[in-house]
């Protein structure tokens, strides 16, 4: 079999068993130990392959950076302090109009800055901020898709899981990754936001203005903020400055960071009323979301193997460089694989299987390694807000309990903020130094 | 209780007890990390083999909550075609994917088996001179074990895949 044959058999048995609904893992790991045994002509240095690499490939310090940071998110999400950030943000707002779907944005932006995967925030925020919005009169699809859109801020605003599995398969600094997804959260933020007031000032019947103005004919006064609401608010702000601020100031490492973020993030979570049964309830949930992503890098391991041995990543390589297109144009094809299978599989998943082939390849186009890695996360983020299987709008749909809403409604509320994902991908790939300049300045 | 359902019930009831375990383990290393630094920050005495320690509890810790992350159906799947298919095939293809990974952790086992008797036989140890070095066997003998029971969990999901189907 010549390497092209080889990577095409590779790629469709990948292919296939994923649409055939083998779990990612298993396919990941038995198309590996396969491929391999072809590759070097023995079943048996598959095997002592399988077995250094299940044994030495989670045996590092760094590792214990992803239950660490999903620890920390935990204690945080299970406290009530999205609660606590949503009115308090929404309380500093005023009246800017499309309040509470901006209040939803920035709730979600200082979220996304403690915990570390989407999903945390989707179902947070469909809690919290649609309830509110119920109450106040705002159409369903707008606050829906203003809320699934948001959470993909959690995984571009440090600290993400997403920055640590590509800093782990690219072998590049998970600090740097950090810094770098700062100013592109931010002006994501943004983005977002003027696209709530612009939105609400044209068409305001959809932001609740009939309720709004019935409350102040009435002169409504809310409640003051509680105790606990400023101790949830502060005690993000706190751990936001202490954990990025260390790891960005280089007082620690990020498993450092981590490890401290996820005491502090508990202290928090007893202040505000955290008692035994929820500590336990959080440490238990801890292990269900980061021992398949640990076990999705062990056999992802593996997989970067066979693509070295045989010579996949090569092909693939020369293949594309070989069509002498514009590396715009190459970035726009990866941006285009990434969107489509964020459709399908989960994320960690998307950059286990593509990045070890497109790293390389871009890195050859003279492309900014850290650039490109926001680009990359950018685009599989978009991906879960988009039909048929956008991860973060199921989660929504799970958590809001209304059977009146329609899937389709919230994929339709959510199309504006992906297209803003994709705008913003873009703008990285023409401004690498979006992404690159905070983490220079270090 | 039927004994099928005895034994089940009790190979869930092993699963999240070696989960519930691996998790306080976990808190227990944010505990160690948070010493470390602060014993370095403030005394200058960091505490000496934490990163040999926490590395080889991560691999400990993943490995003792596999079981359990199968059983609540962790392991992420795509599901492109299956709405579309009539519940029996679904379900057959369900199945053969789970048996497909009690192929593979057997894979798993098998191969790390011989590597963990030599580390009985040698004692072997890693870590850096200096800092701090540990027996690599408890952490061998761990993984070869959490690797046939994540094999047996797996053929049980086969199993009650397709039992399923027949009793609905």
């Amino acid at each position: 079999m010549t390497p092209a044959l080889f990577t095409l058999v590779i790629l469709a048995g990948l292919v296939g068993s994923l649409t055939l609904g083998i779990p990612i893992v298993i396919a990941l790991g038995l198309l590996s130990v396969g491929g391999v045994a072809y590759v070097t002509g023995s079943f048996d240095t598959a095997l002592s392959i399988l077995s250094t690499t299940s044994y030495e490939a989670l045996r590092d310090y760094v590792f214990a950076v992803i239950p660490l940071f999903i620890l920390m998110g935990e204690f945080i999400a299970r406290s009530g302090a999205a609660s606590d950030l949503y009115n308090t943000i929404n309380r500093a707002m005023g009246r800017v109009p499309g309040r509470l779907a901006v209040a939803t944005v920035l709730g979600n932006a200082v979220f996304a800055a403690v915990v570390g995967v989407s999903v945390a925030s989707a179902a947070a925020f469909s809690r919290i901020a649609y309830p509110a919005m119920c109450r106040e009169g705002y159409d369903k699809t707008v606050s829906l898709g203003c809320i699934a859109g948001s959470s993909a801020l959690g995984m571009l605003i440090p600290p993400s899981v997403l920055m640590i599995v590509w800093g782990v398969i690219t072998q590049m600094s998970i600090g740097k990754l950090f810094m770098a997804g700062f100013i592109p959260g931010f002006v994501l933020a943004g983005m977002y936001a003027l696209f709530c007031i612009g939105y609400a000032l044209a068409k305001p019947q959809l932001f609740g203005a009939g309720k709004a103005a019935q409350d102040a004919r009435e002169g409504y006064v809310p409640p003051p903020l509680t105790t606990s609401e400023l101790i949830g608010t502060f005690g993000c702000l706190i751990l936001i400055v202490l954990v990025l601020g260390g790891i960005w100031a280089g007082w620690f490492t990020p498993t450092e960071g981590a490890g401290i973020g996820a005491l502090l993030s508990l202290g928090v979570a007893l202040a505000k009323g955290m008692r035994w049964a929820g500590v336990m309830e959080v440490i238990s949930e801890t292990g269900r979301t980061s021992a398949p992503i640990l076990f999705l890098l062990i056999f992802a391991q593996m997989y970067s193997r066979l693509l070295a041995l045989g010579g996949v990543g090569g092909v693939i390589q020369s293949f594309i460089l070989g069509t002498g297109l514009h590396p715009a144009m190459i970035v726009a094809a990866m941006v285009l694989v990434w969107f489509v299978l964020g459709m399908f599989i989960d994320s960690v998943s998307i950059i286990l299987l593509t990045v070890p082939i497109f790293a390389p390849i871009a890195g050859t186009m003279g492309i900014d390694p850290i650039a490109f890695a926001i680009i990359g996360i950018l685009a599989i983020e978009a991906g879960i807000i988009t039909p048929p299987f956008g991860l973060a709008v199921f989660t929504v749909k799970a958590c809001i309990n209304d059977p009146e809403v329609q899937l389709g409604q919230i994929f339709w509320g959510a199309t504006p903020y992906w297209i803003m994902l994709l705008v913003l991908a873009g703008a990285v790939y023409i401004w690498p130094g979006l992404a690159t300049w905070l983490p220079s300045v270090t | 209780m039927p004994i099928r359902q005895r034994l089940d019930a009790a190979l869930t009831a092993t699963n999240s007890a070696l989960h519930l375990f691996a998790a306080c383990w976990l808190f227990l290393l944010a505990v160690t990390v948070l010493i470390d630094v602060l014993g370095r920050g403030l005394f200058n005495a960091p505490l000496p083999g934490t990163a040999e320690i926490v590395a080889n509890s991560i691999v400990a810790i993943a490995f003792l909550q596999l079981s359990h992350s199968i059983r609540l159906g962790g392991m992420l799947r795509a599901e492109i075609i299956e709405p579309y298919l009539p519940k029996p095939l679904a379900r057959l293809l369900q199945s053969f994917g789970c048996v497909l990974g009690t192929v593979l952790f057997a894979a798993v086992a098998w191969s790390a088996w011989e590597p963990m008797l030599e580390a009985w036989r040698i004692g072997e140890f890693a870590g850096n001179e200096g800092s701090l070095k540990l027996p690599t066997y408890p952490v061998r003998t761990l993984l070869v074990v959490m690797c046939v029971l994540a094999a047996v969990n797996y053929l049980v999901m086969a199993c009650l895949v397709l039992r399923a189907d027949r009793e609905a």
